[in-house]
């Protein structure tokens, strides 16, 4: 099992440099994206002194980081998977020695590598220059934070990896991606500081995955007075209840193609 | 932004119906077209609603943070509440207005140049800048177009000054312009597509960058304002237009330029265009 | 209806090429290296109103190239076009208006619509006033049988069933030069011959052009009595069918039953296709009583006749020599 996901990864991190000019592209793009935010939370900031509790320069420093987790955990494996459904391919995933979805998580891992060699460290470097983001006084914490950064890509790889099999129910699995994609945006802290929501909020945002996917790294990143283990081990219970969620619908796909040819 | 549509449901075939009389004018040719296109769509609907639903619930999150922003800050900048989020709306607005209009530009080169539409077109008495535009009017964005009237109407109930009357009347005007700002680069950029291949990126990478014109612009570093002002004048595509009818004296230059910014642009591309298509058939390839 | 007069023409591709490597893909920025191909080379000919003229050649002769410079979607890269008064490029849209086109293996209709709102549409883009296209409709239905075919959307019909309503859709406007490319192309062999039968009226009728591109030569034999002949972008024939079967190199040959095998014949040119079977071309000879003479003084014949050149054999000769010559 080890030697097959060290080829998948392998895979994985070189294709991304095949496609270098959409590297360089993602990259802009997140840059874009990051001066828009980052700029417009300096002007909210401005005058005032906390915002919703939050200091204002760990606020901005919060937003940057936020962001940055979420290029780095970004995936289109739910396309994917979808497309090998529609395509047919899918049955030749199911003679594979490796399961579709440690092989599919391995290429995955392996691409984030390289986005974190070509994007996500560029972007944290651009950022540093533009914005005054408060790095960590302990060096420990630049440990917690990628392993945090890992996590939270195991977690958000769990849930796109189901919704990829769904295709096999749902065949256009468009409506289910987008949903996805707004839920992250609301709840994962990215695009909007989740102290932001106020009380009432709180207990639905803390039940939700999404939280750990860029608030929780972004908050270890800022050495907030958290739990730093409790935190990761909120991420990986997530990412292995994700896991588990992907590897159900999996298998009772697999199931119902080797049964009824589906 | 789906090009290809699954087969119709039965429904289609029974409501066409043969036309009692033809239009005479360019104006009506194009009526004509709109009505068979939108026709299509509409026999779609299941689909177009899951669509649209997605795409408001994605676009929505940019209203929402502004609105949990603003319930902890009072200015951003210069610029109220209502100020910011009328902004965004109008902005909103003319994305919507562009996706409607221009959509068939995204498809110029893989499906009317090399997949040979373009000569098709060629051989109607039409101008074929038109037919491309109205073989893909999209009605998918009509909903993004809705989001943005949705938020400005928001805006002004949330404490916007009153718009005064005259300039309401203007707004037509000023959402076109700011479209044809849009639509004019995009139009340039797809022409070159006539001898060349990949520009998609560099479209979807300016117009990544537009982004910065939702929002007030003053609030952006000055080389950004440089660029989006006078370089690629992608800030007369939302902020300029929009602050026309707030009540900010100091920016009324720039919100008369508007109109002719978005004519220049149109003007600009169309001509790109004229050029593309020359060499299309001049040199060919 | 205005003739067409072709001077001169040539048609030039400017085709780039793509250098190897890294290196070389830089390079391809700043300078690039293209290499010329010639389309059609100095074509000239004139069609007369009311012709019917068929373009036949080997794929890559330049036929489709000569037919998009005649509508006007490409300009010739020196000589001449004119149709009427008018430059089939410089004046595209005017000329566009007097030209109907159908394609075989493209639509110039539209997927999505039913088959009576892409014909509206046509008759709104080209100005067709409302009584004639109301006439024109009538008389389609009853000739072209598409009235039942009205409300469905183009993409379900059958091939048979789309080229019927292309070519409603080409002659609404009632355009004085018709263009045809491979009209007939996959369909089943009733289809094709009730579409000859079509378009053999519309050129009968006298007030269209027909110019047809095809490979199918019995398209060529009912419906024009002219065929110009491309290939690798030069016009090698300008005339009737049969005097091109003659030019290429078709003979007249007799051909023999034997009532047993033979071994040898002993005839200039005879050629034994069979164990009882033999060929003899007859322009070998000095006439053909005398070669039947011969041959029935030597051998025991039990059938002959006298067989034409077969035009299909002797295009589809010539094309194969263009393809491996």
């Amino acid at each position: 099992m080890i030697r097959p996901s060290l080829a998948a990864l392998r895979i994985g991190f070189r294709q991304v440099f095949a496609y270098r000019t959409e590297v360089v592209v993602q990259l802009v793009s997140a840059s874009i994206v990051a001066g828009l935010n980052g700029s417009l939370w300096q002007a909210a900031i401005g005058g005032q002194e906390t915002v919703a509790g939050v200091p204002g320069p760990e606020m901005l420093s919060y937003v940057v980081m936020a962001w940055v987790a979420v290029t780095f955990f970004a995936t289109r494996v739910n396309e994917e998977i979808g497309l090998r459904f529609r395509d047919g391919q899918i049955a030749a995933d199911l003679l594979r020695p490796l399961s579709l979805q440690l092989n599919c998580y391995a290429r995955d891992l392996g691409r984030a590598f390289a986005v974190l060699g070509l994007q996500t460290i560029p972007l944290f470097a651009m950022c540093l220059l533009v914005f005054p983001v408060q790095l960590p006084e302990r060096p420990s914490t630049w440990a917690v934070w990628l392993l945090s950064l890992l996590l939270s890509h195991l977690a958000n790889f769990g849930l796109s990896f189901a919704i990829g099999v769904a295709a096999f129910r749902l065949h256009n699995i468009t409506g289910l991606t987008h949903l996805k994609a707004t839920l992250v945006s609301i709840f994962s802290g990215a695009l909007i500081p989740l102290e932001l929501f106020g009380e009432r909020w709180q207990p639905l945002v803390y039940a939700l995955p999404f939280h750990s996917f860029a608030h929780t790294p972004a908050s270890l990143f800022l050495e907030r007075d958290v739990p730093v283990g409790g935190l990761l081990a909120e991420q990986a219970l997530w990412a292995a209840a994700l896991w588990g969620l992907g590897a159900f619908a999996w298998n009772r796909a697999a199931h119902a193609m080797t049964v009824q040819g589906g | 932004m789906a090009s290809r549509l699954p087969d119709p449901p039965v429904r289609a075939r029974a409501e066409a119906r043969g036309l009692t009389r033809l239009p005479r004018s360019v104006a009506g040719v194009l009526g004509l077209y709109l009505a068979q296109r939108l026709k299509v769509k509409l026999a779609y609907r299941a689909d177009f609603l899951v669509n649209a639903l997605g795409d408001v619930l994605l676009a929505g999150v940019g209203p929402l943070f502004l609105a949990t922003l603003f319930s902890h800050v009072q200015h951003l900048g210069d610029w109220t509440g209502p100020e910011v989020l009328f902004c965004w709306g109008f902005a909103e607005c003319i994305v919507g207005l562009f996706f409607m209009i221009f959509q068939g530009l995204y498809a110029l080169n893989q499906r009317y140049i090399l997949g040979g539409e373009l000569d098709r077109a060629l051989l109607r008495p039409v101008d074929p800048y038109l037919q491309v535009l109205m073989d893909n009017v999209s009605l998918e964005d009509v909903p993004i177009f809705l989001l943005g009237v949705a938020v400005m109407v928001a805006a002004v109930v949330w404490g916007l000054p009153p718009i005064p009357p005259w300039k309401l009347a203007l707004m037509p005007l000023y959402l076109a312009s700011g479209a044809a700002v849009m639509g004019g680069f995009l139009t340039a950029v797809a022409s070159v597509g006539f001898h060349l291949q990949h520009r998609g990126t560099a479209v979807g990478l300016v117009f990544q960058l537009a982004t910065f014109n939702r929002y007030p612009i003053d609030l952006f570093a000055r080389p950004l304002r440089w660029l989006l002002t006078f370089v690629l004048p992608l800030a007369f595509a939302g902020f300029y237009p929009a602050v026309f009818f707030l009540d900010r004296p100091e920016w009324r230059v720039y919100a008369l330029a508007q109109p002719l910014v978005g004519v220049a642009c149109m003007a600009l591309g169309y001509a790109a265009w004229r050029h593309g298509l020359e060499r299309y058939s001049g040199s060919g390839s | 209806m205005p003739p067409i007069v072709v001077e001169q023409v040539s048609r030039r591709f400017r085709t780039f090429d793509r250098r190897r490597g890294i290196l070389g893909a830089v390079r391809d920025l700043f300078r690039t290296e293209t290499t010329e191909r010639v389309a059609v080379a100095d074509l000239d000919f004139r069609i007369e109103p009311g012709e019917a003229v068929a373009l036949i050649g080997p794929n890559g002769a330049g036929k489709s190239t000569t037919v998009k410079m005649l509508a006007g979607l490409l300009k010739p890269s020196s000589g001449r076009i004119r149709v009427g008064d008018l430059d089939p490029w410089a004046d595209r849209t005017r000329h566009v208006r007097g030209i109907g086109a159908v394609f075989g293996q493209r639509t110039q209709l539209w997927w999505d619509l039913a088959v009576v709102e892409a014909l509206d549409l046509c008759a709104a883009m080209f100005g067709v006033p409302e009584d004639a296209y109301r006439r024109r409709m009538a008389h389609f239905e009853e000739v072209l049988g598409i009235g039942p075919l009205l409300r469905t959307p183009v993409r379900q019909l059958s091939l048979g069933e789309r080229m019927r309503c292309e070519l409603a859709a080409a002659l609404l406007h009632e355009p004085p030069l018709l263009f045809l490319d491979e009209p007939t192309i996959g369909l089943d062999v009733a289809v094709k011959l009730r579409l000859r039968q079509f378009l053999a009226e519309v050129r009968d009728a006298g007030r269209t052009t027909l110019l047809l591109t095809t490979h199918d030569l019995d398209d060529v034999a009912a419906l024009c009595p002219r065929v110009l002949l491309l290939s690798e972008g030069r016009l090698l024939h300008d005339g009737p069918l049969p005097a091109l079967a003659a030019r290429l190199g078709g003979r007249r040959t007799l051909q023999v039953e034997l009532r047993a095998p033979v071994e040898g014949v002993d005839l200039p040119g005879a050629e034994i296709t069979s164990p009882t079977s033999v060929r003899i071309p007859v322009d070998a000879h000095s006439s053909v009583p005398e070669l039947v003479r011969e041959v029935l003084a030597r051998l025991d014949v039990v059938d002959l006749r006298i067989e034409d050149p077969s035009v299909e054999e002797l295009i589809a000769r010539f094309y194969e020599e263009r393809r491996t010559g």
